[in-house]
């Protein structure tokens, strides 16, 4: 009796410890990849900042000696058809498509957020108006919207500055108004309203906080997107002109060259797929510490 | 177990709160407005407890709500006057409501759990209040708040201003929520409820704080409840609620020792008893037959005679106005108007309630 109790107790409490570990490797998995994440990012920020401080030539220095080299030491990512070095014009683009994807991502969250919470918390036709827009924007095919704007601003960056952010809000808006229907009606915001707070501190101080995480985590991810559609613009020859070097119209210039010189497109592919997947981890990680499970928010 | 205070108060006074013939209506489908409340009269004396009894829906909250100005939309007070030390309260404007609510009129709630908002420390909300409703600076505010949690029986008051609403017990919550309520020093406190989701022991320990708090800052209460053994512990009167209507008041000895309204004689037969169940063997509880009947759809006459069993013919026509049938209680019910119900034996009711 008392044995099968002891062994019982001993199951127990390996099962304790097994669930323990599994605890520690979990946090641990997100700690690195939250780690890893970062790293790479910082690493392709730091490389574009400092570009014009490296020992190359400058992006837009052509030399017609040395067409379609092959990467090497003295050109790391080799060189296009013009002589340029494409490794130096890729930190050089990175200094354009960096700062603009973060522009519109943060454009879209802080329009989206404060349209959602607003479209939530006052509710009636400042809601309906509000989620009719959200319709329209997600219903308007994307592509076709940014081009449209960009076809009115002409082609360059405030073209897409102007139009990413148009249709981008609308995704943050659905999720923070989503977030809001559910903490206006949570007690303590009847706490605060019982109190004597205005209205404004309620929303400011009370629901705002309590909803924003979700369309952070999700930034992460629409950082990414935001890169390849920038780069994608530009490759359509919407967005930043040649000869200004940009990630995308590196990658459209060097798609002729595909097959003898495949380092042109390939290598700085290769950053914005690195770019990527640092913004991706770093995400997955912001999921987890803010505590939600993102996959049904993004669908 | 539970000091009350004595109830004794010159009539002369003026009341703190005096509430005449509110009336709450929200919309129905069809044309007819279903009344929450309907002409519901009462008054608290400063440093008094009202009691308001009654099944779910029968208007206590929308009442209580009505007098913080948050009736729940589509509802709307209809008609009516609710005077706050000879202010009216109903109609005020959203600003004004702003400054009458938490340091006039503050309220709690049921549920300590979700009141407190859980991404801010308590120091955090308790400050919030004190900055914004008494003006105080940082500094000020923080001593008042640790002063104030020492107050409503927290101990290491400092220490837990830097605790997280999660890091606290239902119990201890419900005590920094009375410590928010109370801090602007409000002249009515009105209490939804408040020990509802609280444990036994944690019900006394809070009841006994809000009784106390009442009489040290001459606070008038408003205490909802549809226990009726914690409004016989810590109310002064009390007020018995049916289809939104009173249907009996007065003080709360004599109303629960010898309920007048045939409803109110049903809830107190229906409190569980514990003691004397051995030596009477064991007996069924006694219940209320039937449900209250739907607000839009309310039946003519007393709302009452469907489920009381005094029903007279003559119910069917009676508009349910209060009138004095004791010298104490005043009563909506035909019957007892016209012959108070008499006494029972001293000591039998009292021991069913308590």
């Amino acid at each position: 009796m008392s044995a099968v109790g002891a062994s019982m107790h001993d199951l127990a409490l390996r099962r304790l410890a097994r669930v323990r570990r599994r605890g520690i490797r979990e946090r641990r998995w997100m700690h690195l990849s939250l780690g890893l994440g970062v790293a790479m990012i910082a690493l392709v920020v730091l490389a574009t900042v400092i570009q014009p401080l490296l020992p190359l030539p400058s992006p837009n220095t052509q030399n017609y000696a040395a067409v379609l080299q092959p990467p090497s030491f003295s050109h790391p990512f080799g060189t296009d058809n013009v002589g340029r070095d494409v490794f130096s014009r890729t930190l050089a683009g990175g200094r354009i498509d960096l700062p603009i994807a973060l522009l519109i991502t943060s454009m879209s969250v802080l329009a989206g957020v404060c349209l959602g919470a607003l479209a939530g918390f006052i509710g009636g036709w400042v809601d309906a108006l509000i989620m009719r827009l959200v319709d329209i924007a997600i219903a308007f095919p994307f592509m076709i919207l940014v081009i449209a704007v960009i076809a009115i601003f002409g082609p360059g960056v405030k073209g897409v500055i102007v139009g990413v952010p148009l249709v981008g809000w609308s995704v943050y808006a659905r999720l923070t108004r989503s977030e809001m229907l559910v903490v206006r009606e949570q007690e303590y915001m009847l706490a605060a309203e019982v109190l004597g707070l205005s209205r404004r501190r309620a929303l400011f101080k009370h629901a705002l906080p309590n909803i924003w995480r979700p369309a952070l985590a999700f930034s992460m991810v629409e950082v990414v997107l935001n890169i390849v559609l920038v780069a994608s613009l530009s490759y359509l020859g919407l967005g930043v002109q040649p000869p200004t070097p940009e990630w995308g119209g590196i990658i459209a210039e060097g798609q002729q060259y595909i097959l003898t010189a495949w380092w042109i497109s390939t290598l700085p592919g290769s950053v914005i797929v690195i770019v990527g997947l640092g913004f991706s981890l770093v995400g997955d990680a912001a999921a987890d510490i803010l505590g939600r499970d993102l996959t049904l928010a993004a669908s | 177990m539970i000091g009350r205070p004595a109830s004794e108060s010159s009539p002369a006074e003026q009341p703190l709160l005096s509430v005449q013939g509110l009336s709450i209506g929200f919309p129905t489908r069809s044309e007819a407005v279903a009344m929450a409340a309907d002409e519901v009269s009462f008054e608290v004396q400063a440093g008094h407890t009202l009691g308001l009894v009654g099944e779910s829906g029968c208007g206590k909250s929308v009442t209580l709500r009505a007098l913080i100005g948050l009736v729940a939309y589509p509802g709307q007070v209809v008609g009516g006057s609710a005077k706050l030390e000879g202010r009216e309260l109903l109609g005020l404007s959203q600003h004004e409501w702003e400054r009458v609510r938490g340091s006039k009129v503050a309220m709690i709630f049921q549920d300590p759990m979700s009141s407190l908002n859980p991404i801010y420390t308590v120091g955090n909300q308790l400050c919030e209040v004190l900055r914004l409703k008494r003006g105080l600076r940082r500094e000020e505010a923080r001593s008042e708040a640790v002063r104030l949690l020492d107050h409503v029986g927290i101990r290491a008051a400092a220490s837990r201003l830097r605790d997280y609403p999660h890091q606290l017990s239902g119990g201890m919550r419900q005590r920094v929520m009375i410590a928010i309520a109370i801090a602007a020093r409000p002249r009515l406190l009105l209490a939804d409820e408040p020990t509802t989701a609280l444990d036994v022991t944690v019900q006394d320990q809070i009841l006994a704080l809000i009784a106390e708090l009442r009489q040290q800052m001459n606070m008038g209460t408003i205490l909802v409840s549809h226990d009726l053994s914690v409004v016989a512990q810590v109310c002064d009167e009390i007020a018995v609620m049916y289809a939104g209507r009173v249907v009996e008041r007065g003080p709360v000895d004599d109303v629960l020792e010898n309920p007048q309204h045939p409803y109110t004689e049903g809830l107190a037969e229906a409190v569980a008893q514990l003691q004397g169940a051995h030596a009477n063997g064991r007996r069924a509880l006694k219940t209320l037959g039937g449900q209250p009947p739907s607000l839009s759809d309310l039946p003519p006459g007393c709302s009452f005679a469907p489920r009381c069993r005094y029903r007279q013919p003559e119910c069917e026509q009676f508009d349910m106005h209060l009138q004095r049938s004791t010298a104490t209680q005043l009563t909506a019910c035909l019957i007892r108007q016209r012959q108070p119900r008499p006494r029972a034996g001293v000591g039998d009711e009292r021991e069913a309630v308590l």
